[in-house]
């Protein structure tokens, strides 16, 4: 029966405040997610959390993998990334990407995690060459889906065509929350308010992202709003990111890409009293993937951290778990 | 929002025997490649330290400014403190105090917002503090 279900979990990345004010090592971290019961599947973000990635020693892994075992936990994604500007006057060649991306394939294999995030900008061409990689490593790397990479982007509609055309199940897509919300989330707007924003500029702003314009009217919209309301610099800046942080499209659209999914980075920002995520419809979000029988791995990724330095992480991810185990039960 | 992590620490001022040096954080959420970091002033009691005289370290090693943006395979890992150092002995000594300000430039090379360009942030941190 539990075949038939997603299996929860979290990333490390939601304990980002904890983990940048020392509060914990990695070790510990685990402990903790094991002790309240997070896993059992547990994503990490390479270039958070080990400090020799992109590499790791065969000593680490033995002992991560000891680690994992001794609390019941299974390795679900590692966060890559392919750091192509990482010089200034020049980009990484297509060789160098190659390169960079087999070392995280190296350790994802190492560690044990059966998914391999990249980011969507690497695009299809190396993308071809990157499947023989993965297959080779069997791992699968996925292109993570955040806002405002909807199932229509032309971007993800690339990538489709490929992985049709390729048929390979070690390519494919990792879905984002942040791309089906209702809303952008209260921490957000409370943040933009800290900042000096008018109440009268945050209502313009909520109106122009619930419309359906396109992407470059809506940043239109906002700019013509942030002169009205003369709002600073900082503010403005801010205001744009509501756009590329926090996307519009149906939840029920997520069906279409979950043929070539293996695993979902269940973004949240808040569960308020009642269990209810206040700016996601995670109760549609979660019926789609009980529908179509989606079976892989769910992280609970909540990036309020983006909005507040407090390390309340691990309060947020167990009201997470409480809410999707309670969505996903029969 | 409350800052808990600043960019030049709290209480990190401390007199050496070079000259001075306090600790930075990297704000942000994942570790980066030392290349990354365009730009990083000083200045203390309000006056600009000549570039040639700061130093940046992390991971045991210290490195001259201009060395930086060759750096791609040294990681800044994200839970560590940078030491940034001026060389100018007998600048600051222990028990007194001094304002000091560091600006610092991240580039993100792995979030581009244009053809050639990347996500970059500018920190521009004062403090005063009472050197150990």
């Amino acid at each position: 029966m539990e075949n038939n279900k997603p299996i929860l979990g979290v990333t490390l990345y939601s304990f980002t405040n904890e983990w940048l004010s020392r509060m914990y090592n990695f070790d510990d971290l685990v402990a903790r997610v094991a002790e309240l019961k997070l896993g059992p599947a547990v994503e990490v973000v390479g270039f958070q959390s080990f400090r020799t990635y992109p590499d790791v020693t065969d000593e680490f892994a033995d002992h991560f993998r000891n680690l994992f075992a001794k609390y019941g936990l299974m390795p679900s994604c590692l966060g890559a990334n392919c750091d192509v500007g990482r010089r200034k006057d020049h980009l990484m060649s297509e060789g160098e990407i190659l390169t960079y991306l087999d070392r995280q394939l190296v350790t994802a294999k190492k560690l044990g995690f059966p998914v391999m995030r990249i980011q969507t900008f690497v695009g299809p061409k190396v993308f071809e060459k990157l499947a023989p990689m993965a297959e080779k490593a069997g791992v699968h790397v996925a292109c993570e889906l955040h806002s405002p990479l909807s199932v229509d982007n032309p971007d993800v509609v690339a990538l489709r065509e490929l992985f049709d055309r390729l048929k390979s199940p070690f390519i494919g897509f990792i879905p984002d929350f942040s791309s089906t919300m209702n809303l952008p989330p209260n921490l957000f707007w409370e943040n933009l308010g800290s900042l000096g924003a008018p109440a009268g500029l945050i209502e313009a702003a909520k109106t122009i992202w619930l419309t359906d314009l396109p992407i470059p009217e809506k940043f239109a919209g906002l700019a013509e709003a942030s002169v009205r309301f003369k709002a600073s610099p900082v503010v403005a800046g801010q205001l744009n990111t509501v756009m590329t942080m926090f996307g519009h499209m149906q939840p029920g659209k997520l069906a279409e890409l979950l043929p070539y999914t293996h695993h979902i980075h269940g973004k949240f920002y808040e569960v308020d009293a009642s269990g209810r995520e206040t700016s996601m419809p995670y109760p549609e979000i979660m019926a789609v993937l009980k529908k179509e029988g989606y079976h892989g791995t769910i992280s609970a990724e909540w990036e309020g951290h983006a909005f507040t330095q407090e390390a309340v992480g691990f309060k947020w991810v167990q009201a997470w778990h409480a809410m999707c185990t309670r969505l996903l039960a029969d | 929002m409350r800052e808990i992590i600043k960019l030049v620490e709290d209480d990190s001022l401390k007199a050496t025997p070079a000259g001075c040096e306090v600790k930075l954080r990297l704000k942000w959420y994942r570790s980066l490649p030392v290349s990354c970091i365009e730009r990083l002033q000083v200045s203390l009691d309000g006056v600009q330290v000549d570039p040639a005289q700061v130093r940046f370290g992390v991971n045991g090693h210290q490195f001259k400014l201009e060395e930086l943006a060759d750096l791609v395979e040294e990681f800044w890992f994200i839970q560590d403190s940078a030491v940034l150092s001026i060389v100018d002995p007998g600048k600051v000594k222990t028990g007194e105090a001094h304002k000091v300000r560091v600006e610092m430039a991240v580039r993100f090379p792995y979030i581009p917002i244009g053809p050639g360009k990347f996500l970059t942030h500018i920190h521009d941190y004062s403090t005063e503090q009472v050197a150990h």
